[in-house]
Parts: structure tokens; C-alpha cells; sequence
């Protein structure tokens, strides 16, 4: 087994008088997938944003290989070798999808050659976005913008990535291709900590789940073993 | 990075632009001169806000207040100290650029609507203060601002004409190259989204900052050309309507494009004077104009779909056919 790559310890985040993460403990093993499921306003996004920044920690300690980076700015986080793909993908549309993946790889900017070959890597992960480099973010569809999103975060060369709901408003039969994209990813030796309302799915994928509720963890382990809870199954697989 | 080459047709359609402008003393007359320099102050002004409005989205309703700044920062160097033209220009610029550090300081951690109020808000107390302090001598105003010299002797309305086109041309050109750069594109994916451009690792306030303090810089230059062009200034030159106008200027030839603003400060400087025979009605005419170009071009003149129009049509397949190849 690895070592930790991210450390969650007791951590508070809230929005006004809501609490929205409770003394939230957690943790991500080194080039594992884990997964975090929850229902809607359960924290999941939260907990991600307070991972890179984007909300303030009131209380408690995050890290990243062992390093301290609880309440550090985002632009600093993501120096740090971890990406972030945002949900609902956030791409920019009126770049297109070569500046959106060369923005992607703004930490390495110095490094020309690199870039090269992670933009190269990347079009041979993703044909269609080599097909459509000219062509405007906001004109892909919804899958392929997950895609992209995806690619943009790999442009960083990450050790770590952050997938905050890669299913959301995306049909089936892609999410399952999405999917398999992110076990390939992480047999490139990319650490994975997916967010993810599909439980199905993220129980399918990842080898260790955290269950969210209320901004509480209740429930944690194998996926293996999650799988043949019985709350579980009546709660989030409908079984 | 794609870097495309213009086609013949297009850098003859530029010269030919260029040759005209050029020649534009020995058409048209004094008065006429003086329309095309203010057009040139206001391409300069629009140009520059673009690069906030347009390619940063920072919303500023406080344009008025660096050109301000420049222009009086300009005009107190030439009549007080006796400063040689090129020294107010740049101090123009300078200053200029240090109040736009110093009001992004305050206002860039705000979103939207809010940096438009601060911003208004921060242009109008520069304006107010600068109308009654007493180094700025107050509501009097500056007098007897003289023209740049050169060779001896002061420069006259026709070589300063050509002072603020190449000023221009060098402007449009370092903009162009600017927002086609890494840096344009880093603000552009800021306007886009700013959380998302965090989360890849940019530091959204510097570049916020960085763009600001380059729009404000050449907000300060053509402040400096305007009160040394008309020899004398005071407050109530640079009151908020100036503001609006190179927002409506911006916003009509079409944010976030290069050629979007140049073509509205002309048009929207030369509509006035071109409509003057109505007189009484002329604002009305103006308003009325205003609210058709924002009904039907609301991404702006340049983003009107012009191909539409049969001729125009087959002129572009003209300049594409040749540009599309080089990549």
C-alpha cells in the first residue's frame, strides 16, 4: 500500500450560519481512485473547493503530502500538482480547444517542449479533441466538454486529480466511456479522488468510498464491502 | 500558437487605409482635423477599456477618471514646470497607471456590478477633488497648456495630426500582438471564468492587476494628447459621461475584439459632428441610434454576421482563401 496524498483532518467549512462540512476526516492513498458519494447538497462539491481553495476553512487541517496547505490560495494549490476539474466543467468558450489545453498546462509555461508532448499525449488519449483543436470550447457537447476538461487538467501533469461529478448532464453511454477514461488515467499512475452522485458508478470504479451526508462522513470502506451494505444498497443503488 | 499571416489583399486594404489617413491633412480641412484627432484620443481611450471590459471582464465605470488624471498630471508638468512634451506624456501615462494600481487594489476583489459602482464612484472623487484643489487651481482649470516643440519651434496642428496616428497605429498594433499572446489569453479564461482560470494554477488578481495598470497607462497617454491638443483643460471635461461613451463605444463595435472598438469610438466621435444639422433633435437622432445598434448588433458591429451580404461575402472569401493556408 502507498502513503497519503491528501489528509482531511476534522475540517469545518460554512456559508454564513450553514455548516456545510462537519469535522470532515479523510484521506487519499497514493495512485488509488477513492471516491466521495453523497446526495445533493450533502458537501461533496465543498469539500473539493476547500481542497484547492476556493472556500475558506474555518476549522481543521488539510494536506498534501504532508504538507500543510489548509486556506493557501487556489493559484498556489495548483502549483502543487493537483488538478481540479471543476463540475459542470467550466471551459472556456470562446477559446479554443488547443488555448484551452495550453491554459490548462499554465504552471508548466516555461517548459515549451513539455507542453508539446502533453498536448500530443493528450490528443492521442482523446482523438476527438485533436479532431476539433480549432474549434471553440463552447461548440463541443456536453461529453466531450467533460473530455476536454478532463485533458485540461491532465495538461498540469498532475499526481493528483480532483473529478467533481465527470456524469453530471451527460448521456449514458458516454459516462461509461468517461469512466473508463478515468481507469486508464489512473493506471498512468495518477492518483484519483472522484466526487460522484452516481454511487453505482463510483462504487464500480474506485477501490475505497466515503459516504457524505449532511457534511458528515458515515459511512467508509472497500468498495467491495460498501457494495453489500444494506443501507447502501437501499439508500443509493436503489436496490 | 497560431500566428496567421495577413493575405496580400488584406495588407493592400491596410496600406490603402494607411495611405489615406496619411493624407488626410491635404483633403480635408482644419476642422475636419480635429474631429480625426479626437477620434484618435477616443480609439486610444475605447482601445484601452476593451482590454478591461472586452478581454479581462472588469466591468470599469471609472475610465474617465484615469484619462483625468492623465491629462492634468500632463497639463500642471508643461505650464508649472516648464517639462518638455515627451516628459508630461509619459509622467501622463505614469501617473495614470499609478492611480489604476492603486484603485485595483481597492476594487478588483469585487465581482460585476460591484467594480462598476466602486469604479464609478472612485472616478467621479478624482474628478471632485481635482475640481477643488488648489495646485489643479480648482474650477478655473488649466490655461495655456503649449504644444509640444520640436525643432525649435512648436508643433502645428498638422504634425501633431500625425503625433497621434502613429501613436495610434504603434497602440493597435502592441494591443493587437497583446491580446494574442499568452497574457491575452490568460484573460480572456479570467473573463470566461475566474474560479476555474484559479484552479489551473493562475493568480487572477495579478492579472487583473497587470491589465488594469496597462489600461489605465494608456488612458493617461491620450489624456496627456487631449489637454496639450486643446491647450486647455478643467474638471468638467472628464465628468462621468465621458465614461459612457467609451462604454458605448466598446460595447458597439464590439467587446473583445480588436477592431471592435476603433470602428465605434470613429463612429460614435464622427455621428455627432456628421448629424449636426439637426440641431435641436441631435441627441435624439444620437439616442435613437444608440438603441437600434443595441437591439440588432448586440455582440457589437464586428460581430454582425456581414456575410450575409452577398458582395461582402465573396470579398472575405477573397482575404480568407489566401490567410487560411499559413498556420
Amino acid at each position: 500500500m502507498g502513503k497519503e496524498i491528501i489528509r482531511f483532518e476534522d475540517v469545518t467549512v460554512t456559508y454564513g450560519a450553514i455548516q456545510a462540512l462537519q469535522g470532515v476526516s479523510l484521506s487519499v492513498e497514493e495512485g488509488s481512485i477513492v471516491a466521495l458519494i453523497g446526495a445533493n447538497g450533502a458537501g461533496k462539491t465543498t469539500l473539493l473547493n476547500a481542497l484547492t481553495g476556493v472556500v475558506p476553512v474555518k476549522s481543521g487541517h488539510i494536506y498534501l503530502r504532508d504538507e500543510e496547505v489548509t486556506n493557501l490560495k487556489s493559484h498556489i494549490i495548483a502549483q502543487k500538482k493537483v488538478a481540479h476539474v471543476p463540475e459542470g466543467r467550466r471551459i472556456f468558450a470562446e477559446l479554443t480547444i488547443e488555448e484551452n489545453l495550453r491554459i490548462g498546462a499554465y504552471t508548466l509555461y516555461k517548459d515549451k517542449g513539455k507542453i508539446e508532448e502533453l498536448l500530443e499525449m493528450n490528443y492521442q488519449l482523446f482523438p476527438i479533441l485533436a479532431e476539433r483543436r480549432k474549434q471553440l470550447g463552447g461548440t463541443l457537447s456536453g461529453g466531450e466538454q467533460q473530455m476536454l476538461a478532463i485533458a485540461r487538467g491532465l495538461m498540469s501533469e498532475p499526481d493528483v486529480i480532483l473529478l467533481d461529478e465527470p456524469s453530471l448532464g451527460i448521456a449514458p453511454i458516454v459516462v461509461e466511456k468517461i469512466f473508463e477514461f478515468i481507469v486508464h488515467i489512473n493506471k498512468m499512475g495518477k492518483t484519483i479522488f472522484l466526487v460522484e452522485q452516481n454511487a453505482n458508478l463510483a462504487l464500480e470504479t474506485a477501490s475505497y468510498v466515503y459516504v457524505l451526508e449532511t457534511g458528515r462522513v458515515v459511512n467508509e470502506n472497500k468498495s467491495e464491502i460498501l457494495l453489500q451494505d444494506d443501507t447502501i444498497q437501499k439508500v443509493y443503488l436503489g436496490l | 500558437m497560431t500566428k496567421k499571416k495577413l493575405s496580400p489583399a488584406a495588407l493592400v486594404l491596410l496600406l490603402a487605409v494607411l495611405v489615406v489617413l496619411a493624407a488626410f491633412p491635404f483633403i480635408f480641412n482644419s476642422y475636419l482635423l480635429q474631429v480625426a484627432v479626437y477620434c484618435g484620443i477616443y480609439i486610444m481611450l475605447a482601445v484601452s477599456l476593451n482590454l478591461l471590459i472586452g478581454y479581462t471582464g472588469i466591468f470599469s465605470m471609472g475610465h474617465v477618471g484615469f484619462y483625468c488624471v492623465g491629462a492634468y498630471t500632463s497639463a500642471l508638468l508643461a505650464t508649472k514646470m516648464g517639462m518638455p512634451f515627451i516628459v508630461c506624456f509619459l509622467a501622463g501615462g505614469l501617473v495614470a497607471a499609478f492611480f489604476g494600481a492603486l484603485v485595483g487594489f481597492a476594487t478588483l476583489r469585487l465581482n460585476d456590478i460591484f467594480i462598476a459602482f466602486a469604479t464609478m464612484g472612485l472616478g467621479e472623487i478624482i474628478r471632485i477633488v481635482i475640481q477643488n484643489a488648489t495646485f489643479t487651481n480648482g474650477a478655473l482649470g488649466v490655461t495655456g497648456i503649449p504644444m509640444p516643440e520640436w525643432f525649435g519651434r512648436p508643433m502645428n496642428r498638422v504634425e501633431f495630426y500625425y503625433m497621434v496616428l502613429i501613436i495610434v497605429v504603434l497602440l493597435v498594433f502592441f494591443t493587437y500582438r497583446l491580446v494574442h499572446s499568452n497574457t491575452g489569453r490568460t484573460w480572456m479564461t479570467i473573463r470566461d471564468d475566474a474560479n476555474a482560470a484559479a484552479s489551473l494554477g493562475i493568480n487572477v488578481f495579478r492579472y487583473k492587476m497587470q491589465a488594469m495598470v496597462i489600461s489605465c497607462f494608456v488612458a493617461g497617454l491620450a489624456g496627456s494628447l487631449y489637454a496639450t491638443f486643446v491647450q486647455y483643460i478643467n474638471a468638467s471635461n472628464f465628468t462621468i459621461s465621458v465614461s459612457t461613451n467609451i462604454i458605448a463605444m466598446v460595447a458597439i463595435g464590439g467587446m473583445g475584439t480588436v477592431s471592435g472598438p476603433i470602428l465605434g469610438a470613429v463612429i460614435l466621435q464622427i455621428l455627432p459632428e456628421a448629424i449636426r444639422f439637426l440641431s435641436n433633435y441631435r441627441q435624439l437622432m444620437f439616442g435613437a441610434a444608440l438603441v437600434i445598434s443595441i437591439m440588432f448588433a448586440p455582440k457589437g458591429l464586428v460581430g454582425l454576421n456581414w456575410k450575409r451580404i452577398k458582395p461582402i461575402a465573396k470579398l472575405c472569401a477573397l482575404f480568407e482563401s489566401k490567410s487560411g493556408k499559413e498556420e
